[in-house]
């Protein structure tokens, strides 16, 4: 009763209204409108994407580029010796390199490797242990030797961290432990009078036994089981920059009394492809003695 | 029988779900394009629309939740009130019946006038009407309860007035 009453009534007030006037063609032209609308939408969606996918990937090559944006930046196996190792590697930091006339070249270590350790000078070992497996870069500069840790760090002003490896050189020529004195002196005369080295260090054995002690300290039977005059002499050698490491390698392979010409071993440690050979040989350098 | 045209289906109906919003409570600019987007959407997805039972059916929610989404908005509950009045011109000439329908309508809070209109007039199923509320049937019947107890009563105490007069 009550619910027909309504009904009705609802009928009523309804029927009352002023009729609506809906023009279905004004709905086909807008529903027309909208579909241009958004078809143009479409597109314009479709070229923002496309031209952002490209532009990323533009991106994405420079960012491959911050690791090589300059001819100083170059591959690990490019480096032909790491005097100093920074950490992090990032863009501002790679900027900084390539504008320091104190660097030569560097490259990009994803994961800088443990035995790094075993390069360093005793104060610097510690540091250099800390960061190792961090993504770094590994620094040749133009002229190696002591101080070239501090200064680098100065250039960066707290930006990043700088740790040099003990001098190494370019080329480690080993002598003979049983070598004779005049043999001894005729490879350093040679050494001496060679216009293609920039820098020499002399390691006598007690020096070549101080090294060995602190380099496999963590295996004492070996060091307790070796006397110094086990030992060979040896003579680290810098290069003149662009000098080549293997003709000289070559001529001082060839004189007596030399046992081993070791070339590059610091950049050997940071390349993937001849880290193996030498990694084995320093393995223990960051382990607690 | 064929298929019915979106024209046609159209025209019978824009005017009457339109109609049904202002009863709802809108004002008749709002009830105009509240439909006439629910017809756009219609046109968008005629054919599975048309081969519903009832393509009015979903064009009454779909028009009633705009209506809704425009109040969420909006905020104006008191407007809503009057525009009833405004929406209904012919108010002169009133049997008592329509007058106390109208009046007791327009006491209702939304929710309960907008189920009475799609439940009465639109005649639709519970389901649809809960589809429109955005709600469970079980709400429906409950909210459908409410109205009709609180019409009721302003109906009963109409017709007192009117007995007194």
């Amino acid at each position: 009763m009550q619910i027909d009453e309504l009904r009705s009534g609802l009928t009523t007030l309804s029927d009352e209204m002023e009729p609506f006037e809906g023009d279905v063609r004004v709905l086909h032209r807008r529903e027309r409108r909208r579909r241009v609308v958004t078809a143009s939408i479409a597109v314009v969606l479709v070229v923002a994407g496309i031209s952002t996918a490209a532009y990323l990937r533009h991106d994405d090559a420079r960012r491959v580029q911050v690791i090589a944006p300059s001819p100083k930046a170059v591959a690990p196996g490019a480096i032909t010796r790491v005097d100093v190792v920074v950490v992090p590697a990032n863009l501002e930091v790679a900027a900084l390199l390539d504008a320091s006339p104190m660097v030569a070249r560097y490259a990009h270590v994803a994961r800088l490797p443990a035995t790094l350790g075993a390069l360093a000078s005793t104060d610097a070992r510690a540091a250099l242990c800390a960061v190792s497996g961090k993504d770094g870069f590994a620094v040749q500069v133009t002229s190696p030797g002591p101080g070239v840790g501090g200064a680098l760090s100065r250039v960066f002003a707290g930006r990043a961290e700088a740790h040099a490896l003990r001098f190494y050189g370019d080329i480690e020529v080993f002598l003979t432990v049983g070598a004779s004195r005049s043999q001894v002196d005729s490879v350093h005369n040679a050494v001496y009078a060679d216009g293609d080295i920039a820098h020499a260090r002399f390691v006598g054995k007690q020096e070549a036994y101080a090294i060995f002690r602190r380099d496999f300290a963590n295996q004492p039977p070996l060091v307790k089981s070796t006397k110094p005059s086990d030992l060979p002499e040896s003579i680290f050698i810098t290069l003149r920059d662009g000098k080549s490491v293997d003709a000289v390698r070559q001529r001082y392979q060839r004189l007596a009394g030399v046992d081993t010409v070791l070339t590059n071993v610091s950049a050997k440690l940071i390349d993937p492809a001849t880290q193996a050979q030498f990694g084995q040989f320093f393995r223990s350098a960051c382990a607690q003695p | 029988m064929g298929r019915l045209s979106f024209d046609e289906f159209y025209e019978s109906f824009f005017d009457r779900v339109a109609r049904a919003l202002v009863l709802a409570g809108a004002d008749r600019d709002l009830a105009c394009d509240a439909t006439q987007e629910a017809f756009a959407r219609a046109l968008r997805r005629w054919r599975t629309v048309c081969d519903m039972d009832r393509p009015d059916g979903w064009v009454y929610v779909v028009a009633m939740n705009r209506l809704r989404d425009h109040w969420r908005r909006s905020e104006r509950r008191r407007e809503r009130t009057r525009d009833i009045d405004d929406g209904i011109r012919d108010n002169t000439s009133g049997v008592a019946t329509r007058l106390s329908v109208r009046d007791a309508i327009a006491t209702l809070p939304p929710r309960q006038r907008q189920a009475v209109v799609l439940r009465y007039l639109a005649d639709l199923p519970l389901a649809d009407v809960a589809d429109a509320m955005g709600c469970a049937t079980g709400t429906v019947k409950a909210t459908l309860h409410q109205a009709m107890q609180s019409m009721r009563i302003e109906l009963d105490d109409e017709e007192g007035d009117d007995a007194d007069r």
